[in-house]
């Protein structure tokens, strides 16, 4: 069985202005600075009408934008409207675009609006994202399971992606979308908090609830066979 | 530290906004409490596996006839409306 102890080393997480390696990669901060300079070049080459510009920034992130449109969305069709009106929006907003966060959060922000309308339209009892959902976190589990040390390997592709899929899909809206922002699309705490227009408090609630509940269900794929649940 | 610190402390430490002294705390409950250490590799697991995942799904290519849409000039796209 599995020592479910973690790996500290690795996973730590920031301490005071560290960067979270295992969770960022090894971006450097000049590799950082490369990129937002290229980005900025890009963007004031789209601006003044290039039309290369815009098509190298459609298709830089048009798979990533279709792809936080078809879990939101849950069906291609929708999922299409909601990636098109983005990109219309983002070629009319583009000199809006202040250049304060990266161009893909602003656009994941613009997608979101766009899929959030969409969803209203169409279910009217739609949970509002602004609504206090239960506050109390309540006891963790107190029987928790060894995985797998590589629970992937245990599933063939297609089966896997099923059962991710699933366990997100099964999360209420609010903890769904504060999971794809924040731990999916890795925008901080304070953007998800503006693209979803609740409190910051509310995000780190919601995201720890997201968290726990996608574990307990997948835990029923990836635990260690005989292993309590 | 005790587990219903480790609770409350549960999301700081995965998205690295604890103290650096309540992390040692953190951690060195995490080496004596076997259920606290699982949940806590078990819930790293499971972002780090959505977002493999998702870094799989989003490399795939979209059909040629959509991203044609989507660079298409708004001038154009009224000429050829969605289908």
């Amino acid at each position: 069985m599995e020592n479910a102890t973690p790996q500290l080393g690795e996973g730590s997480g920031k301490r005071g202005g560290e960067v979270r390696l295992w969770e960022r990669g090894m971006e450097t901060e000049l590799e950082i600075a490369a990129g937002r300079e290229e980005e900025a070049e890009l963007v004031r080459r789209a601006r003044a009408g290039e039309t290369g510009a815009f098509e190298t920034i459609v298709e830089r992130y048009e798979r990533r934008i279709y792809r936080l449109a078809l879990q939101m969305m849950g069906n291609a069709a929708d999922a299409e409207d909601v990636l098109q009106e983005t990109f219309l929006k983002v070629h009319a907003k583009l000199d809006q675009f202040q250049q304060q966060s990266k161009l893909y959060t602003w656009m994941v922000r613009i997608a979101v609006n766009q899929a959030l309308m969409k969803l209203r339209q169409r279910r009217r009892n739609v949970v509002s994202l602004d609504e206090e959902l239960a506050s109390d976190e309540g006891p963790l589990p107190r029987e928790v399971a060894d995985w797998h040390p590589n629970p992937e390997q245990q599933f063939e592709a297609t089966e896997l992606g099923d059962i991710l899929e699933r366990a997100l899909r099964a999360l209420a809206l609010p903890y769904r979308l504060v999971f794809q922002l924040r731990d999916i699309e890795q925008l901080s705490t304070e953007e998800t908090a503006e693209t979803l227009g609740i409190s910051q408090a509310a995000v780190k609630s919601r995201l720890l609830r997201a968290r726990l509940q996608l574990r307990a269900r997948l835990s029923r794929h990836f635990r260690v066979q005989g292993a309590a649940s | 530290m005790r587990c219903e610190e480790c609770a409350q402390a549960l999301g700081g430490y995965l998205d690295g906004e604890l103290a650096a002294a309540v992390v040692v705390a953190f951690e060195a409950h995490l080496r004596v409490c076997k259920p606290c250490g699982g949940l806590v590799a078990s819930c790293r697991k499971t972002i780090e596996i959505y977002r493999s995942h998702n870094g799989k799904c989003a490399a795939a290519p979209l059909p040629p006839a959509l991203h044609r849409k989507l660079v298409m000039p708004p001038s154009e796209r009224e000429r050829h409306p969605r289908s």
